[in-house]
């Protein structure tokens, strides 16, 4: 489960980060109030679960209240990779000398969270690990012992910090670690972590992933989700424990494993191309051990229809309901999907059987 | 010979009196699994379906039993205690089948049995199985026959699948171990293509592996040096890509833990890689 913007910073004032005194706001008038409250230049920043909203005009510097109100009124309701802005951060501007990134993330390779940090932080970090590796200091954190004071002076020094700085960052990176062994998360991350003309730092932006296996734990984060940004199939496929993927085409697959359903988009596509070349529209699978009934009904052919229910009746219902249910075409890919599980068995084959594969 | 499980097997089951715990129990023993006993703290003297004995703790249970592999159907929330209880007991081999353990949880249990000599398989995995001799896991019985083939799956479900395919090939199985999809798992590919390559009836091995983390490519680095020829599948071809937020993720992974890429390595690691499941049973009847 991903966390907005400012979900994060503060979670991050708690561990002792130091954070911008901004505010939420989901109308212009709002956003006025807080600029007017902060006082001084501010920054409009777009609240959506998604990178590279800088980029995409989310982020805009408002240099008095009216023009906070104004750009909070371009930035509401904008659409950023596909997601509606509907809050906005009113934060107060910064003097910025120096951008750090600053990231933890558990690293399946290793078995350990790293922390990684670089003095040449900001929007283009990823291009600054591809092109200067060497710029990205990482360091493992061994689960028991936690992240120790000297690996954070390591990394500080390795970054070419101002003296005066370590101390500030080791709090930072301590509090940062903390904080994502006590959330559970599975990302945590500062970029920029911003060096100011006063020689303080400050994070300037805010991510957190969470585990969503350990929500469990964490009854008051899990009630931060943000229901607006997913879509109605996706918050009613969550709450029936069910894995969900929208695609574009007009096949749906309810599969009862994720790796089955992994391997039928390919199979839908290609052994479809008959009939049509798209891929599948629904693609949904059951992630709970609980819905064993579903382990013997590979089900495939729902034509282009929205299910009520992601539940397997109602998804039934749903594809038989549809206009198109009496379609030939339909009842062929039903009659297929009758067959999936004991085709072998049923189709008699000359040569040893292989995988059906629909002529 | 086959790898891990087989008759000299000696089961315990941790979490018995559960719903899945007892259903699965059942089925492995109707399979031949050697079970000796059961695990339910605070149910110790009891019987669970129909003659195993339960034991209030694993240590409790070995002692009396001589168990040397445990299996864990404890919900998630618990499974974390239940990986340590065993591998303190001293336990060889752990299965553990539950989905949906906290990484972080996992995290520090991983870091405690490398300190031990138990091995860990899974979590959030169908288990394994040697046919014919010991059914440890979730996985249907029957779609099994015993043979040269060894499998080894970050997948459930899709072992079944080509395990099925192989068999109606008239292609049997040496051992098939699924390691679990989870961040953090006990075993990896290469620990179990180790075991396979040192395993005198496995002639053949099937890794099917899947998008995400660099597992697949390690393994690629190992099969580089084993003698057995593998055939490889990839899940997760046309997944397509997610929301994705924050940048550490790319820069760990420095762009790899594509199929595109685990394909690449695979492939230049000399392993056939199938396009689909399908095509994997026809891949190894050519070498057969």
């Amino acid at each position: 489960m991903k966390l907005q913007e400012f979900q994060a910073k503060r979670i991050f004032g708690q561990y002792g980060i130091p954070v911008p005194e901004g505010d939420v706001a989901t109308t212009p008038a709002e956003a006025r109030a807080i600029a007017e409250r902060i006082g001084g230049p501010v920054v409009v920043k777009s609240q959506v679960l998604v990178g590279g909203r800088g980029k995409a005009g989310g982020i805009k510097l408002a240099k008095s209240p009216q023009e906070a109100e104004e750009m909070a009124g371009r930035i509401l309701g904008m659409d950023i990779k596909g997601l509606t802005v509907k809050k906005v951060l009113v934060d107060p501007a910064a003097d910025i000398k120096n951008e750090i990134y600053l990231g933890m993330i558990l690293d399946r390779a290793t078995r350990r969270v790293i922390v990684m940090a670089s003095a040449a932080g900001g929007m283009d970090i990823e291009e600054v690990a591809a092109t200067t590796p060497e710029k990205i200091i990482t360091v493992a954190v061994d689960p028991c012992l936690g992240l120790r004071e000297y690996q954070t002076r390591d990394i500080a020094l390795k970054m070419d910090l101002p003296r005066e700085q370590l101390a500030q960052f080791a709090k930072i990176c301590q509090g940062l670690y903390a904080c994502y062994m006590d959330i559970d998360a599975s990302l945590a991350e500062i970029n920029p972590l911003a060096a100011l003309g006063d020689g303080t730092l400050k994070a300037l932006d805010g991510k957190i992933v969470l585990d969503d296996s350990a929500l469990f734990r964490h009854p008051d984060l899990a009630a931060l989700r943000d229901e607006d940004e997913e879509t109605p199939e996706e918050q009613e496929a969550r709450l029936n424990g069910l894995s969900y993927v929208q695609l574009d085409g007009e096949i749906g697959c309810m599969v009862n494993a994720t790796a089955r359903a992994w391997r039928w988009p390919p199979w839908t596509s290609s052994s479809c191309t008959a009939a049509s070349r798209r891929t599948s529209s629904m693609w949904a699978a059951a992630r709970k051990p609980t819905k064993w009934p579903l382990r013997s009904a590979s089900f495939c052919g729902i034509p282009k229809s929205k299910p009520s229910s992601l539940t397997s009746s109602a998804a039934l219902r749903a594809a038989t309901r549809s206009p198109r249910a009496s379609s030939r075409r339909f009842r062929r890919s039903r009659r297929r999907c009758r067959w999936s599980s004991a085709w072998s068995a049923r189709t008699p084959r000359k040569a040893a059987p292989s995988w059906p594969t629909q002529r | 010979m086959s790898i891990l499980v087989g008759k000299n097997t000696r089961l315990v089951v941790q979490g018995i009196t559960g719903r899945e715990g007892a259903f699965h129990t059942e089925q492995m023993i109707a399979y031949g699994t050697n079970v000796v006993a059961g695990v339910t703290p605070g149910k110790g003297g009891g019987w669970a379906v129909g003659n195993v004995p339960i034991f209030d703790s694993v240590a409790e249970a070995r002692d009396a039993t001589g168990a040397n592999a445990s299996i864990i159907y404890v919900p998630a929330k618990f499974a974390p205690d239940s990986i340590l209880e065993a591998a303190h007991a001293g336990i060889e081999l752990i299965i553990c089948i539950t989905e949906g353990i906290p990484a972080l949880d996992m995290l520090k249990v991983r870091a405690f049995l490398d300190t031990t000599k138990s091995r860990l398989i899974g979590p959030n995995c169908p288990g394994l199985i040697t046919p014919n001799e010991a059914k440890v896991g979730i996985m249907p019985g029957y779609i099994h026959s015993r043979g040269n083939v060894g499998l080894v799956s970050r997948s459930g479900t899709l072992t079944y699948e080509v395990v099925y395919a192989l068999t109606q090939r008239g292609i049997g199985q040496s051992t098939a171990v699924g390691i679990g999809g989870d961040p953090i798992n006990g075993t990896s590919f290469v620990d179990v293509l180790r075991l396979f390559e040192d395993d005198p009836e496995t002639k053949q091995v099937v890794m099917i592996g899947e998008i995400g983390g660099t597992d697949e490519e390690k393994a690629a680095d190992f099969i580089r040096e084993m003698t057995k020829s593998v055939t490889a599948f990839i899940a997760g071809q046309t997944a397509p890509p997610g929301k994705r937020m924050g940048h550490a993720g790319a820069i760990i992974s420095g762009g790899k833990g594509t199929a595109a890429d685990k394909i690449h390595a695979l492939e230049s690691a000399g392993v056939r890689v199938a396009k689909h499941p399908g095509e994997i049973a026809e891949l190894v009847a050519e070498r057969m």
